[in-house]
């Protein structure tokens, strides 16, 4: 990967795997509570704590890459960002875990 | 500036003015025809006058409200008028003022600041400036015609449906805050473009002025905030029109499709009003202490993550709404965690305060006064993002009060003090500092008497939009204050206008970078020329003119830089690889026209028309649109040659490449038309998972048509790209054959939408106009296909294409790529539900 592409994804790629992440806690909450109830709540927290694992590890890959990214300036934005992301990952995640139902 | 004598070698026709020099070249038109300018700072100021104008308007109607509810039991304004002016108010100043006006000191200030001549789709920005202009003027006149709006500025159905809202109000506002909003696309693609695309020699991400940094995030969050709004008045405006129940329960419809739709739009708008106001701050305040911003890395961090993580607040809008407590919980998360990177923001101004003297000249005066308001705005943001307290507090003046605090705090100081700091540039003169602050304390007194006596009314339980109030329940004297407040803001902004007109004539001219600040947009004395820059200086530090002595040393004109001669007479600036700054291209920039200004005519014709249910008009309005975008992509390319750029480069002119602005523009074109496809996908999802009795009502999609829809978008993706293939490589006649089976696949494509789809009727059930919907979408994206491929066909049998000169080719098949890939995801869905049954 070129010091170009390394760049972006230091940029790009915690806040993103935030996103996909509240995707999915979104999409898991949707398919659990919704009149369908697609997913009952084990299966959901199956999902979700998966989900949530993967991406944390996503949120913080470009931090083993950060003598990869030409522009020093970018460092502690790399850092932060990841720090950010993974913080909001697991705020996003952790009341699923203590809300038994969907009803509360 | 010399004009090189190297046009022999080029190939194209030629559009420049030879005969004339480097400044009448980038010369105004004179008398009416500056109508027709496309240049960024006459566009930019247009933005800027046409916001505060509706600003003004707005903060009118904000004075009537406030007199009506001077006293209890007031008779000053009725009922049904009191509700129309409290939701033209709110239209107005979150739609037709904010973002706007500050999109159009992004427009004029982004390229003085990175060394760009001028922004690279100058005809879009025209284009935008008069959809903008021409839809608030739809809006507006809804007054003239007793129709005003009166549902709130987020016209919750089913209060805005024909059924309660007959007549034409709910019409003006779909059909004209939708037209608006071309504008505030648009001007996202060109910023995007812009920022990424033409920056000065060297000037790396990371040595972009911060403010480039927020600008570009709120471009990229226009990009995908806008589009369900957007998609929602299409859907709402379509079922007024046409009957399709896309919100009516009864045919399995959901009100509260259309409240996600409108807050996932909703509360990104907030932050993509807050980070150019904060990009404003940033900015300032280093100029103030004379130092620079501290944490750059740690604010970069900051803007791009509020970027993110503010898509994913909209439900915080909908607590009382019923959703699930798990829902609530993570919105309610989410809503909290938006305060770490508004905190660390804060963080950076008031550790970049700490270190230096600060100058409390008027511009910092109104940036500590967005500092104080500010932060007492996103604590009680952080308490309504409480469900329990929000519970509480919801649709009381209690929020009000946040939402007042957290935008005039957060953007109205912040473009106060961007007035007085960038009045030099726009008139070349300084306004007054005594005035200044008299204008300050007015409104910082004013706006602090008017809202935060409303938390206190809003805690004694008075709700938001009632018309009057009884006596003696506590809320009397509560809003006699309140109203008095807002009489001393009105005088603040009064005396700003006068001292803004005083200073026209009578300020002290300001010269040469009159505050002592570092970035590039004070390198000429005030006013700058037109064209902005002589030669486009390389650029080694984000503080240009603190750290590059150079640039101080000498006059501006006689700076040394890139493009320092002018070729075949064009205006044009320098394009740059996105992410290290280096020269790739010569960006070759349009001459004055009039043309974007037609074709947005003919598309307020078209919007304006079906609000008279003319609909010949609007057939008139569409075609002599299409027509308008044909005269502007019908001219001569400028690709295929090189260029003597100056500091020893040769560049190629407007390059075909991944990183041109061109390719650029295209992804941020396909980033919108994506954010549409999947708001409409999602409005789908949402109505079959909460309503599975009407989804088990939808009649099946035709499964082999459904298949076939499929392959026929990745032929249609395979064809573009064989045709640019072809045209890459100078084989004009394949590519016009390639280029005649796109344009057909297309068209049998779309056709087979339509056969998926009889079966299903688009009145029977919501889901099923949904599919509707969502085929149509992709079947007018199809149809721009056809258009564009033939276009290009047309152009290669007229011999107006020369080898090297595969711009509209290259551009063709990367939309057909992301036209393909929503007609496969289309036609997947599609077929899932002919397989599965809908239900």
């Amino acid at each position: 990967m070129n010091g170009r592409r390394t760049q972006l994804l230091a940029i790009a790629g915690p806040p993103t795997a935030w996103a996909i992440h509240f995707v999915l806690i979104y999409s898991v909450i949707s398919a659990q509570c919704a009149p369908r109830a697609l997913l009952d709540p084990a299966s959901s927290w199956i999902i979700a704590g998966v989900g949530t694992a993967i991406l944390v590890l996503a949120a913080i890959l470009p931090a083993f890459f950060l003598r990869r990214i030409p522009e020093r300036p970018l460092v502690p934005a790399t850092i932060w960002l990841a720090v950010i992301s993974v913080v909001a990952i697991l705020f996003d995640t952790a009341f699923l875990f203590t809300f038994p139902t969907c009803g509360g | 500036m010399t004009v090189l004598d190297e046009m022999r070698d080029y190939p194209g026709a030629r559009k420049g003015e030879p005969h004339k020099s480097f400044e009448e070249v980038w010369a105004q038109p004179p008398g009416l025809k500056v109508l027709s300018s496309v240049s960024h700072r006459v566009v930019g100021k247009r933005f800027i006058a046409t916001g505060f104008i509706f600003f003004l308007i707005a903060g009118f109607l904000a004075l009537l409200v406030r007199t009506q509810l001077i006293v209890p039991g007031n008779t000053f304004l009725d009922a049904e008028t009191y509700n129309q002016v409290f939701t033209m108010h709110g239209s107005l100043m979150m739609f037709l003022f904010a973002i706007p006006i500050l999109e159009g000191f992004a427009v004029y200030l982004i390229p003085l600041m990175l060394g760009a001549r001028d922004l690279i789709f100058p005809r879009l920005g025209q284009f935008g400036y008069y959809c903008y202009l021409l839809g608030g003027i739809i809006v507006l006149s809804s007054f003239i015609f007793d129709a005003a709006p009166a549902g709130g500025w987020f016209m919750y159905t089913p209060l805005s449906t024909s059924e309660y809202t007959p007549g034409l109000s709910a019409d003006f506002w779909l059909i004209g805050i939708t037209f608006a909003e071309i504008a505030s696309v648009t001007a996202a693609v060109e910023l995007i473009a812009a920022i990424l695309c033409a920056r000065a020699p060297g000037m790396s991400l990371t040595k972009m002025p911060v403010f480039a940094w927020y600008i570009l995030i709120t471009a990229f969050m226009i990009a995908i905030g806008f589009p369900p709004l957007i998609m929602g008045s299409i859907l709402l405006e379509t079922q007024r029109l046409l009957g399709l129940p896309f919100f009516d329960p009864a045919l399995g419809g959901d009100p509260l499709l259309w409240q996600h739709l409108f807050w996932l739009f909703g509360h990104p708008e907030v932050y993509i009003i807050f980070l150019p106001a904060a990009g404003m701050v940033s900015t300032i305040l280093p100029t103030f202490v004379g130092k620079p911003l501290f944490g750059y890395g740690f604010v970069v961090a900051a803007v791009v993550s509020m970027g993110f993580i503010s898509f994913g607040l909209w439900a915080h809008h909908m607590f009382a709404t019923g959703l699930p407590i798990l829902s609530l919980s993570l919105f309610s998360a989410a809503s909290t965690m938006v305060a770490v990177p508004t905190g660390i923001q804060i963080f950076a101004w008031i550790a970049t305060l700490a270190q230096g003297r600060p100058r409390l000249t008027v511009p910092m005066l109104f940036v500590l006064g967005f500092l104080f308001i500010f932060v007492l705005g996103g604590l009680t943001g952080v308490m309504l993002a409480s469900v329990p307290f929000n519970w509480q507090a919801h649709d009381s003046y209690f929020v009000v009060a946040h939402l007042h605090y957290v935008l005039i705090g957060g953007m109205v100081f912040p473009l106060f003090g961007a007035f007085y700091y960038w009045a030099p540039h726009f008139t070349g003169r300084m306004m007054s500092e005594t005035l200044g602050k008299w204008v300050f304390w007015l409104m910082f007194i004013g706006f602090n008497v008017t809202f935060f006596t409303m938390h206190l009314t809003g805690l004694r339980g008075m709700p938001r939009r009632i018309s009057t109030y009884p006596e003696g329940i506590g809320w009397d004297r509560l809003n006699l204050i309140s109203t008095l407040g807002s009489y001393v803001l009105a005088a603040g902004v009064l005396l700003f206008i006068v001292d803004f007109l005083r200073h026209r004539r009578s300020g002290p001219p300001a010269g040469r970078n009159p505050w002592g600040a570092g970035t590039l947009e004070w390198l000429y004395p005030t006013v700058t020329p037109g064209f902005n820059f002589h030669a486009i200086p390389p650029v080694t530090s984000r503080e240009p003119l603190w750290d590059q002595p150079e640039l101080n040393d000498r006059e501006a004109p006689t700076v040394e830089g890139i493009l320092n001669v002018m070729t075949d007479g064009r205006r044009e600036t320098v394009g740059c690889d996105p992410v290290t700054g280096e020269p790739i291209q010569i960006l070759r920039l349009p001459h004055p026209t009039w043309i974007p200004m037609f074709s947005a005519v003919m598309v307020a014709i078209l919007f304006g028309a079906t609000l008279a249910s003319a609909y010949w008009l609007c057939a008139v309005g569409a075609v002599g649109a299409l027509l308008g975008f044909a005269l502007w992509g019908w001219e001569p390319s400028d690709s295929g040659v090189t260029r003597f750029a100056g500091l020893g480069h040769r560049l190629p002119v407007n390059a075909i490449d991944r990183r041109s602005h061109m390719h650029v523009g295209l992804i941020g074109t396909l980033l919108i038309l994506f954010a549409l496809f999947g708001s409409v996908v999602f409005g789908g999802l949402f109505l079959w998972n909460t309503q599975p009795e009407f989804a088990d009502a939808t009649a099946r999609p035709v499964q082999l048509w459904a298949a076939l829809t499929g392959a026929g978008g990745l032929l249609v993706a395979l064809f573009a790209v064989a045709a640019r293939n072809a045209a890459m490589a100078s084989r004009f006649a394949g590519a016009a054959g390639l280029g005649v089976l796109t344009a057909a696949f297309a068209a049998a494509t779309a056709w087979g939408f339509w056969l998926t789809l009889l079966p299903v009727d688009p009145w029977g059930t919501a889901l099923g106009a949904v599919l509707w919907a969502m085929s149509g979408f992709v079947a007018a994206l199809l149809g721009t296909v056809v258009f564009w491929a033939l276009f290009n066909v047309a152009r290669k049998l007229a011999s107006a294409v020369q080898p090297g000169q595969a711009m509209a080719d290259f551009q063709l098949a990367g939309f057909a790529k992301g036209t393909g890939l929503m007609t496969i995801a289309a036609a997947g869905l599609l077929l899932a539900c002919a397989l599965g049954g809908v239900g």
